[in-house]
């Protein structure tokens, strides 16, 4: 494993009017390390995962990914990022209702410029490999929680991101579909070198990660 | 050494009588089974031979012989701050322990938080160790592992619960029993 982190944040805060979200918290992920973020409702956990993933702005920090300040990027380059480097994985598998799982899964390399043809082959092995593949033709509403989120599993992983980010991914899902999809993206997570940032309040599903933090009040448990 | 270590505790907020630490211990943790008076007084005579207490007089006057209170030394306070530090081992169905610990940690520090996270870490840390084995055992050992990690699961829940009413829990603790 390399020594530098993949992505760091550093000191960062947040605020939503008066309300401080995050008050100053640091914390590094190493090349294809898991780690869990938990936390009671409300503690800043998903605010820290959605900073971390410059889909929120912070109000002073750093955040740096692969050596760069990535808080500092504009829309744009914030944008091409989110689409190369990370990928993301919510509670509800967001997946586009009027496109098919085969679709779903082939957006993020056409979004790329991959020929159809090449990005629809790439999709259909990703959705065998969540062993979905007899399912591409359905649209979502037509699949299972369980299935609808591994849909969503291999779309997050078509790409090969260098960091994925997780919000809840099992949050809809029962023990056994969660043990499914999560045994898959840790699999395909391990193989690949890509890093997880899980953010979960379940415990036997942080106990996927190699390491977890506590965000509490806005910062991290044990921290000063 | 469950009794022991809460004695301690007791002692550890100040000196006190016998049939006054049994008072506290009830109303702290023996609602439903009021601990004996014959093994809080044998308790504190193991905890007195090994220098974990002492005797010391009373200042209160109350003008017939001298009455004496119970004291923690410093070993007894190394001995419980120790106990409260160390995580439990993560085993199912750990609540009496660590509520008694939590309860122990209000009335020392005046915050149980920072236990209830070393506590949580040490469970997740099994959950973890179990998670991983189950990866790579026969389908039978699986459910076995599963029953394991969801009772830890249940700990986890209630230190988790317990960590948000911690203010409750300290406020009603100094409402209801006098040290």
């Amino acid at each position: 494993m390399e020594q530098y982190p993949i992505l760091s944040a550093r000191n960062i805060k947040k605020s939503f009017g008066q309300t401080q979200a995050l008050r100053g918290v640091s914390v590094d992920v190493v090349p294809g390390e898991i780690l869990a973020i938990m936390g009671p409702s409300g503690s800043g956990k998903s605010t820290l995962l959605h900073c971390l993933a410059v889909i929120l702005g912070v109000d002073s920090g750093e955040i740096v990914f692969d050596r760069q300040q990535i808080n500092q990027f504009n829309d744009s380059q914030r944008s091409i990022l989110r689409r190369t480097a990370f990928g993301f994985i919510f509670q509800f598998g967001q997946l586009v209702p009027e496109l098919t799982a085969l679709d779903n899964v082939a957006l993020p390399l056409l979004l790329n410029g991959k020929p159809r043809k090449e990005a629809y082959s790439d999709a259909q092995s990703w959705l065998d490999r969540v062993d979905l593949a007899s399912k591409g033709n359905n649209l979502p509403g037509e699949l299972s929680g369980g299935e609808a989120q591994r849909v969503a599993v291999a779309r997050a992983m078509i790409l090969s991101p260098k960091v994925l980010f997780a919000d809840e991914p099992t949050g809809s899902l029962d023990s056994l579909n969660s043990q499914i999809v999560m045994e898959l993206f840790i699999r395909f997570a391990k193989t690949q070198g890509t890093s997880i940032v899980l953010v979960t309040h379940e415990p036997t599903i942080a106990a996927y990660a190699d390491r977890e933090i506590i965000v509490r009040d806005g910062k991290i448990a044990g921290s000063r | 050494m469950k009794a022991q270590l809460a004695i301690l505790g007791i002692l550890n907020v100040n000196p006190n009588y016998g049939y006054e630490i049994k008072r506290i211990y009830d109303n702290l943790f023996g609602k439903e089974k009021p601990i004996l008076a014959g093994q809080v007084y044998s308790t504190l005579s193991r905890l007195e031979r090994d220098d974990r207490i002492v005797k010391v007089p009373s200042d209160e006057k109350s003008g017939g012989p001298e009455r004496l209170k119970y004291a923690i030394t410093a070993k007894g306070q190394e001995d419980f701050r120790i106990w409260l530090e160390t995580p439990e081992e993560p085993i199912p169905q750990l609540q009496a322990t660590i509520y008694m610990k939590t309860v122990l940690a209000i009335i020392k520090d005046g915050d149980a938080a920072p236990y209830l996270d070393n506590q949580r870490r040490a469970h997740i840390a099994r959950m973890r160790e179990l998670t991983n084995q189950r990866r790579n055992c026969v389908f039978a050992d699986m459910l076995l592992i599963d029953y394991v990690i969801f009772h830890l699961e249940a700990d986890l829940r209630w230190i988790e619960l317990t960590s948000s009413r911690l203010d409750k829990l300290k406020e009603e603790i100094w409402n209801s029993t006098q040290f």
